[in-house]
């Protein structure tokens, strides 16, 4: 019988997603206890209310790829590298999906047409598939809190197909690209589909951080830098920047 | 977990016996966020870093002794500790490691 965490580990080393929480005070010190994505539970750390606390703690930082302290509890949380399913076997793909590797992201790339989307042209996406929307998160997974999905096509058809798709699941970003007229277009015939003003708030469109990129690479970055940005919660701001705000703040309060 | 993952396996394999250093918490700025691993066997040998290199050298000792039987610890270590001069974090941070037996 192995221990949790050689269960833990086990999960870790197949890029699973799992909480181990250790009580670090108290009488119960040392304990362990396994939280499972379906919140199922492995050991015990001696004490039901504990085991409650613990539970909760887990459920709450499953998918935030964050480990943390809650109480006397360490919560560590181990999750495979989030995926960035790319609609539209473009140019821009390419370079997103080689951008989404070295930040070891997981790159998909989906283009029905099945000439474009070849593995030879996206060396570095983890898979190229050659369909619908709905075919690929059939062959991928569904969309779960962790798959960002950008939308690349240009194509109307593939574009609303894959918008309304992401628009019913819990992605935590939907990027869409587009010019202005197109985005105005899409914006109307989403709305045919009964699509809401505030279900078209999660869509990012224009895509990107204000990095003023110019070229395939460069946007490419941008909606990289916006995932990454998206992921932990921020606006993607200078650093600098915001200790100069803080120091200003500083001086007109003293 | 994934960080030294590769190397535990291994000491295991072999027969080690194997402690974890885990960053718990952390105040202000620290280099290694809240569940960075450092493994350590009863051979000496380490996989994976808690700080910028900077605690580590305490942490090895602790762990030493975990794997000889004692009991988990928590640790603090930051620009307040006592030891601030040996193994204060040069960005003025403040870190919490838990240190264990890794059971396998």
């Amino acid at each position: 019988m192995s221990s949790v965490q050689a269960a833990f580990a086990e999960i870790a080393r197949n890029d699973g997603r799992a909480a181990l929480v250790t009580a670090l005070k108290g009488d119960h010190a040392g304990e362990r206890m396994l939280v499972q994505v379906d919140g199922g539970t492995e050991g015990t750390l001696g004490d039901a209310d504990l085991d409650a606390e613990g539970v909760a703690g887990a459920q709450e930082l499953m998918w935030s790829d964050k480990s943390e302290v809650r109480g006397d509890l360490f919560i560590d949380i181990t999750s495979p590298p989030p995926r960035l399913v790319i609609f539209g076997a473009v140019e821009f793909a390419t370079h997103l999906s080689a951008i989404a590797k070295v930040v070891d992201w997981r790159a998909y790339v989906v283009d029905p047409r099945a000439r474009f989307a070849t593995r030879e042209r996206f060396p570095d996406a983890v898979d190229v598939v050659a369909g619908w929307p709905d075919d690929a998160f059939e062959k991928l997974g569904a969309i779960d809190p962790a798959t960002y999905l950008a939308v690349l096509t240009h194509d109307p058809k593939l574009d609303d197909a894959v918008l309304l798709m992401a628009l019913r699941s819990d992605a935590p970003y939907i990027g869409a690209m587009g010019s202005k007229r197109a985005q105005a277009e899409r914006r109307e015939r989403l709305m045919g589909h009964g699509v809401t003003d505030e279900d078209l708030t999660r869509i990012s469109a224009p895509v990107g951080l204000d990095l003023g990129a110019k070229g395939a690479r460069e946007t490419a970055l941008s909606i990289m830098a916006e995932c990454v940005a998206v992921r932990y919660g921020r606006d993607g701001g200078r650093l600098c920047q915001k200790g100069a705000d803080r120091k200003r703040i500083h001086a007109e309060a003293g | 977990m994934k960080d030294v993952i590769e190397d535990v396996d291994r000491w295991i394999e072999r027969g080690d016996k194997v402690a974890l250093a885990t960053v718990v918490g952390l105040r202000r700025s620290a280099p290694r966020p809240p569940g960075s691993k450092m493994a350590i066997n009863d051979k000496g040998e380490i996989s994976g870093m808690v700080s910028g290199g900077c605690v580590e050298g305490a942490v090895i000792e602790i762990a030493d002794g975990v794997i000889g039987g004692d009991e988990p610890q928590l640790l603090t270590f930051g620009i307040t500790d006592d030891m601030a001069f040996d193994v204060g974090l040069p960005c003025g941070g403040e870190i919490d490691v838990w240190v264990e037996r890794y059971e396998p």
